[in-house]
């Protein structure tokens, strides 16, 4: 019999029989859960794994979808996680025995979910750009709610179905929309590590086998072939282009493949990867930073000292300037083509396809593919890009009453 | 918790000790030591001294407590108490110590007490004004740094630093607190801990009005307003929420309220935000010092700033909140060391004694928790005023070339003058500053020394021995007797002085002096009295009021005038006190202009007439027959007229003939003379001047300047002249004579020989008129007679043109020769004719040369007395016969000459006898004509003929 599993937002743990169920006094719901993650159901590593992940679920916000108790779903808070890790030396057996507190928020027939969007208007930016301030709730939400007046959208095909990305959200809006726990995690931005989708933050993991996905955008380390490599889901596939990071002053050299790296936010919402590569001069620091819904992906270098810093294409194709990015000249054999671009002033290679500064200690840029070419339709253009980039908001869900 | 540190205040420490702590070393532990608190474990023997500065806190160790358990608990504050305490106590200032312009960074080591050495004090280009006196030097520094913006801070050394907040602590954050948020890369760290924050406008502020008062008591006010742009709340109506602070503050000077009304406005023109951050991170202070500001951000409860953009260590773009750290407070755990300096500079390691703490490290940012409000200790000072007053006030100086004078009607009539004397705030007599000014003190009385020369007749009603009794001398020998002190207290914030109720055009003297504030314990001191100032009242410049119309009674030749001494505008016995004499002016119209011409007389009127009530009365000669008005004029003793009063008229009664028996008058100046006759030798109208004069002789008139003009002699000669010079007429027995302007006599018909001289044009007749003769058309010209005839456009003229006669006829309007022209010169006569074109004459010369100019030709008609036939006719055939056109008188004398033409013959005809060449011969004669023969043929026949007889 296959063991029962629930799933708490990213996290699938088995299903006890019992539920400690209760309503304290000011009404609030609690609910508090215990099990454990055990071999052979898991290996050790995915014990570890699940015990990372399950430590790092507190003051989450997160639905809850039970195989059997399935009149337990809805959308939580993790209000308490604590586990017992036993090692069975002799028998090289690992238990990781877990309770958890969770606090019943509602379900979609109850509650919304509130996004709350933080961050100017517009990013600083040299390039006197206004921004658009755009927004992708989960895939299949509804009755979405963003001030007097409707959003324009547009409707975004990806790996986990259509997604519909609100643009130019009113800057003080922060909008609600209703969306079943099932379907909370469809288009949700996902961080795998050796193939398995990871939860928590501060975690353990392998440089060098990451994904991050959105169903849109695909980033990969790719050492041999540049620094990462950028996907975009395009007609049902994933179409991709290998980029370099470069640091350094005369000349700039490749990044490579990078010594540490983690999880520093971990949201469906948003996902920021951080990777620590150590050279002569100290240290570079790599955010790599994905959003649901976003055609882009997000980078920011932070050297030791000050020097040149660089995101070119591994292949040199030719790229024209504009203000913020620069684009490739004709469309690549899918009929797209690619972008790179900054908030703050840079120096373009026309030549390779990247853009770089001299003399930092920070640069920020984001790799984009603009589907569709020279033909994009509107919000997929290159410029539409680097605008969603320069107005992209901060996200934090909450779930708030109706 | 173990210590806590802050913001420009006194903090606290707190160590424990175990109960196996050696007594030696608690012993040791001797008042106003220092203890130094490291992180990790260091050696005070070896680093001494060094550990003052170089430690994570150093403090000053003030008390001592004893537990039950055997625990010694030591605690103290921060280095700040050598500046002064939480209750002011410290090195207080005692002397008055006055900042006049200093600069920010002179300023501050003047007011450091002996226990605190200048560190590191920033010049912050500021200079500060003010006086400090009874405060303690922390509330004197906290006071200039507030007020310039600045910043300071004891370091552990007893050094103090000061400066703008970029030079002390760490303006461009690296520490980001932020909720449920920590982490760290490589420019920025996000402290770990639980935060809970605080907004509140519970001190929002829109306006400060700042009540301030100085040293010395002074007053001064000053107001901030909160721009419109940072007032976003509304009332109930839609309006800006109005919340005016009243600020009251002792210590400021009036140039500073202003600045530090916008400094407490400052501080309560937002929201007022503060952060409490519960971190587990022990060792902050190696992040973040109090003063430093760091990022905070918590946008769900809108501490944000979108006008910071950071990259925050999580990976997250934020828009923070920059915000002062102001206290932290942490545990003293077992990683630190303790050590304490006694007062003689032994250190003692009280590392292996003390009881290490657990717990969290607490930060509050942007505010001051409740509980360290006494440790803060920095709120506004409050000195007293001094006890003792030390200073003198210096000499005022007068200021006299700003004295203003003038007079005024006092409320009994009188007019009296005032001064309005101006002078200078003074120092103290030892140059500083007079901060505790009170008032100042006037006299005044009048003087003795004109201020204007004495003149003789002033003097001349004294005897020598009355101008020296009287105090005279060789330089003002009339001196006035001196008046008695007046005084007058004025208030020391006003600098001018109005003195009423002098004597106008009086001198007078002036002293003045200053007095400062005093107390029950320490009198007020006065300065001394300024030298005096001379001044002379402002003469009476004020009339009289205008008086009543006096009442006016005739008689004979005469009026009575009375005045009852009222006003024009009502009443009797009302005009001005001052009042001197009435006078009384007379005039034929009703608006006449009273004036020195209209006068008639005076008419007495004091002030004790007044006051007696006795009208003014007089009686005045009037020998006009017609209605005569009167008005009357009020004079006051310095001579100032009043208006005139209305007109009232009356006639004084005449002197009839029965009143007259017999009457000699010596002329007559008015009135009209009746008689049928006058006898007498003389009549004129004056003696003198333009006159009209009658006697045997006959009628004699003058001009003004007595010139005889006309004059029409009994014996019937006469002479009538219309000037005596210039342009005029003069008719007598010589003749006619017109003069022009110059004098110069044009016209002359003499008498004796009928001589008739005439200067310029004569004309027969009008210049419209078509016929006439004029003679010397342009008297400045050539001498020209023109004959005009019936309209034509030319003339006739004569004109002797440089000694040449012409005579021709011209244009009249260009005067060019256009007919008959008769010329003649020295050396020629012309009889002929020219116009523009052409010209004929003949000419005879003194060379007896006769010329001739034209062509001939012959008459028009033909007559038998015609001179000349000259012609050209064609022949043909063998002869023609010329006909004169008239029978002649006489013979004609033809000349032939004959040219063949087309058709003719050129061979010469031979006739008579002999051999002779002739081409025609004139075939025969008479007085009407003759035959030309020629050879057969065509030909033109030229003929010349003249009569000879």
């Amino acid at each position: 019999m296959a063991v029962p599993t629930f799933q708490m937002g990213r996290l699938v743990l088995r299903e006890d029989f019992t539920a400690a169920d209760g309503v304290a006094i000011d009404g609030s719901q609690a609910l508090s859960l215990s099990g454990q993650e055990s071999m052979p159901r898991w290996t050790a590593e995915g014990i570890a794994r699940q015990r990372e992940d399950f430590l790092s679920m507190l003051d989450k916000f997160v639905p809850v979808i039970f195989s059997g108790k399935t009149y337990l779903n809805g959308f939580y808070k993790v209000i308490s996680v604590q586990g017992d890790v036993n090692d069975f030396i002799p028998e090289n057996l690992k238990v990781f025995a877990w309770s958890l507190g969770l606090w019943k928020l509602g379900t979609q027939s109850s509650m919304d979910i509130e996004s709350r969007l933080s961050g100017a208007e517009a990013r600083s930016n040299n390039f006197s750009s206004t921004g658009e301030r755009t927004h992708a709730p989960a895939i299949g939400h509804n009755a979405y709610w963003a001030g007097s007046s409707i959003p324009s959208s547009i409707v975004r095909a990806s790996e986990d179905g259509n997604i519909t990305v609100y643009r130019d959200v009113a800057f003080t809006v922060h909008p609600r929309w209703a969306i079943s726990p099932e379907q909370y995690g469809l288009g949700r931005v996902r961080i795998e590590d050796a193939n398995f989708e990871r939860a928590g933050m501060n975690i353990s993991m392998d440089p060098e086998a990451w994904t991050l996905s959105n169903g849109l955008v695909r980033v990969v380390p790719n050492a041999p072939g540049g620094t990462i490599t950028f996907s975009a889901w395009d007609s049902g596939a994933w179409v991709s282009r290998n980029w370099d990071i470069l640091v350094g002053s005369g000349p700039a050299v490749s990044l490579g493949a990078f010594d540490y790296c983690t999880i520093i936010r971990n949201e469906f919402e948003m996902v920021t990867l951080r990777m620590i590569k150590s050279t002569a001069i100290g240290r570079v620091m790599l955010d790599v930073t994905l959003r649901r819904g976003s055609r882009i992906v997000e980078l920011f270098v932070q050297t030791t000292t000050s020097t040149t810093v660089k995101v070119v294409m591994s292949a040199a194709t030719a790229v024209s300037q504009l203000p913020g990015y620069v684009v490739t000249t004709a469309d690549d054999g899918d009929g797209n083509r690619a972008t790179v671009g900054a908030a703050k002033t840079f120096t373009a290679d026309l030549v390779n396809g990247g853009i770089s500064r001299s003399g930092t200690l920070e640069f920020d840029a984001y790799i984009g593919l603009a589907i569709g070419g020279g033909s994009a339709v509107s919000g997929e253009t290159a410029a539409d890009l680097f605008e969603q980039y320069i107005g992209m908001p901060t996200e934090t869900v909450r779930g708030v009453t109706r | 918790m173990a210590v806590a540190t802050v913001l420009r205040g006194l903090g606290s420490w707190n160590v424990t000790l175990r109960e196996d702590t050696p007594k030696a070393v608690l012993d040791s532990l001797r008042y106003f030591g220092h203890i130094t608190i490291q992180t990790g474990r260091v050696d005070p023997r070896v680093a001494g001294d060094s550990l003052l500065r170089s430690s994570r806190y150093t403090g000053v160790y003030r008390a001592r407590k004893d537990r039950p358990d055997g625990q010694t608990d030591i605690s103290g504050v921060g280095m700040a108490v050598w500046l002064g305490d939480e209750d002011g106590k410290g090195a207080v200032i005692e002397t008055l110590t006055t900042l006049t312009n200093e600069p920010f960074h002179t300023a501050l080591p003047q007011l450091l007490p002996d226990s605190v050495q200048p560190g590191t004090i920033f010049n912050i280009g500021e200079n500060f004004t003010g006086a400090f006196q009874y405060v303690s030097p922390r509330q004197a520094i906290d006071y200039i740094c507030q007020t310039m913006g600045a910043a300071w801070r004891v370091n552990g050394d007893g050094t103090l630093d000061a400066g703008e907040e970029a030079d002390l602590y760490v303006t461009d954050p690296k520490v980001i607190v932020a909720r449920n948020q920590a982490g760290r890369d490589l420019r920025r760290r996000a402290l770990l801990g639980q935060l809970s924050t605080d907004q509140d406008v519970e001190d929002f502020t829109t306006r400060v009005l700042l009540l301030a008062s100085d040293a010395a008591g002074s007053y001064a006010t000053g107001d901030a307003d909160i721009l419109p742009g940072l007032n976003i709340y509304n009332d109930l109506f839609g309006n800006p929420v109005e919340m005016t602070r009243l600020v009251s503050e002792t210590g400021t000077s009036s140039g500073n309220a202003d600045a530090r009304a916008q400094l407490q406005l400052n501080r309560f023109t937002g929201t007022r935000d503060s952060l409490d951050l519960s971190s587990s991170e022990y060792d902050i202070p190696g992040d973040i010092e109090v003063g430093d500001y760091l990022w905070v951000w918590d946008p769900e409860k809108n501490i944000l700033d979108y006008a910071n953009e950071v990259y925050a260590p999580w990976g997250e773009l934020i828009n923070p909140m920059k915000l002062q750290l102001t206290e932290v407070a942490w545990p003293i755990d077992n990683t630190m060391s303790v050590c304490f300096r006694d007062h003689e500079g032994s250190w003692v390691d009280l590392t292996d004694y003390f009881m290490p703490e657990t717990g969290s490290t607490g930060i509050v940012v942007g505010g001051y928790s409740r509980s360290l409000t006494s440790g803060d200790g920095g709120a506004a000072t409050q000195p007293p005023p001094p006890e003792v007053n030390l200073t003198i006030p210096d000499v005022v100086p007068w200021v006299e070339s700003d004295f203003l004078q003038s007079v005024y009607q006092s409320d009994s009539g009188e007019t009296k003058a005032q001064a309005e004397l101006v002078w200078l705030q003074p120092d103290n007599t030892d140059s500083s500053n007079m901060v505790d000014g009170d008032h100042y003190e006037i006299r005044y009385r009048s003087s003795k020394i004109p201020l204007f020369p004495v003149t003789h007749a002033q003097m001349a009603v004294y005897t020598h021995q009355q101008l020296a009794d009287n105090g005279g001398t060789w330089g003002q020998p009339i001196q006035y007797p001196l008046g008695e002190w007046q005084y007058l207290f004025v208030p020391f914030d006003k600098l001018r002085a109005i003195i009423y109720e002098l004597t106008p055009s009086m001198p007078y003297e002036a002293q003045i002096r200053a007095v400062d504030t005093g107390s029950f314990t320490s009198p007020a001191n006065a300065g001394a009295w300024s030298a005096s100032t001379y001044f002379q009242a402002a003469a009476d410049t004020l009339p009289p009021a205008t008086p009543a119309p006096a009442e006016v009674a005739a008689s004979l030749i005469a009026i009575q005038v009375k005045h009852f001494l009222g006003r024009a505008e009502g009443g009797i016995f009302n005009l001005d006190a001052d009042l001197n004499h009435l006078e009384v002016h007379g005039a034929n119209e009703p608006n006449f202009t009273p004036s020195s011409d209209t006068i008639i007389g005076k008419l007495q009127a004091t002030y004790g007439m007044i006051n007696g009530e006795i009208p003014a009365v007089g009686t005045f000669q009037v020998s006009d027959l017609v209605p005569v008005f009167f008005k009357v004029i009020a004079v006051d003793v310095a001579g100032n007229k009043s208006l005139p009063s209305t007109a009232v008229g009356e006639t004084a009664d005449l002197i009839d003939d029965s009143h007259i028996t017999n009457l000699t008058v010596s002329k007559v100046t008015a009135g009209t003379i009746t008689a049928t006759w006058l006898m007498a030798g003389l009549i004129r109208t004056a003696i003198s001047g333009a006159r009209s004069e009658i006697d045997i002789n006959g009628l004699r008139l003058y001009n003004s300047t007595s010139f005889n003009t006309v004059n029409l002699n009994s014996s019937g000669s006469f002479s009538l002249k219309s000037s005596p010079s210039g342009s005029r007429m003069e008719i007598d027995s010589s003749g006619f004579r017109l003069y022009n302007p110059s004098g110069a006599n044009t016209v002359n018909l003499k008498s004796s020989d009928g001589t008739a001289v005439m200067t310029g044009t004569l004309q027969s007749g009008l210049s419209s008129d078509p016929q006439r003769i004029v003679i010397n058309p342009t008297p400045t010209d050539l001498a020209r007679i023109d004959l005009y005839d019936d309209g034509s456009i030319d003339h006739i003229t004569l004109v002797n043109f440089g000694g040449n006669f012409i005579m021709q006829r011209e244009s009249n309007s260009t005067r060019t020769n256009n007919g008959g022209r008769i010329f003649f010169t020295s050396g020629s006569a012309h009889f002929g004719y020219a116009n523009v074109t052409l010209e004929s004459y003949i000419r005879f010369d003194n060379t007896d040369a006769i010329r001739l100019k034209g062509h001939f030709a012959k008459t028009e008609t033909m007559s038998g007395r015609s001179a000349l036939y000259c012609d050209k006719i064609g022949g043909s055939g063998t002869s023609t016969i010329v006909s004169y056109g008239a029978t002649m008188v006489g013979q004609m004398l033809p000349f032939v000459e004959i040219m063949p033409t087309s058709g003719g013959t050129t061979t010469p005809v031979v006739g008579g006898t002999g051999t002779v060449t002739k081409s025609h011969v004139i075939s025969a004669s008479s007085l009407t004509g003759f035959t030309v023969a020629y050879s057969s043929g065509n030909c033109d026949i030229w003929i010349w003929a003249a009569r000879a007889y």
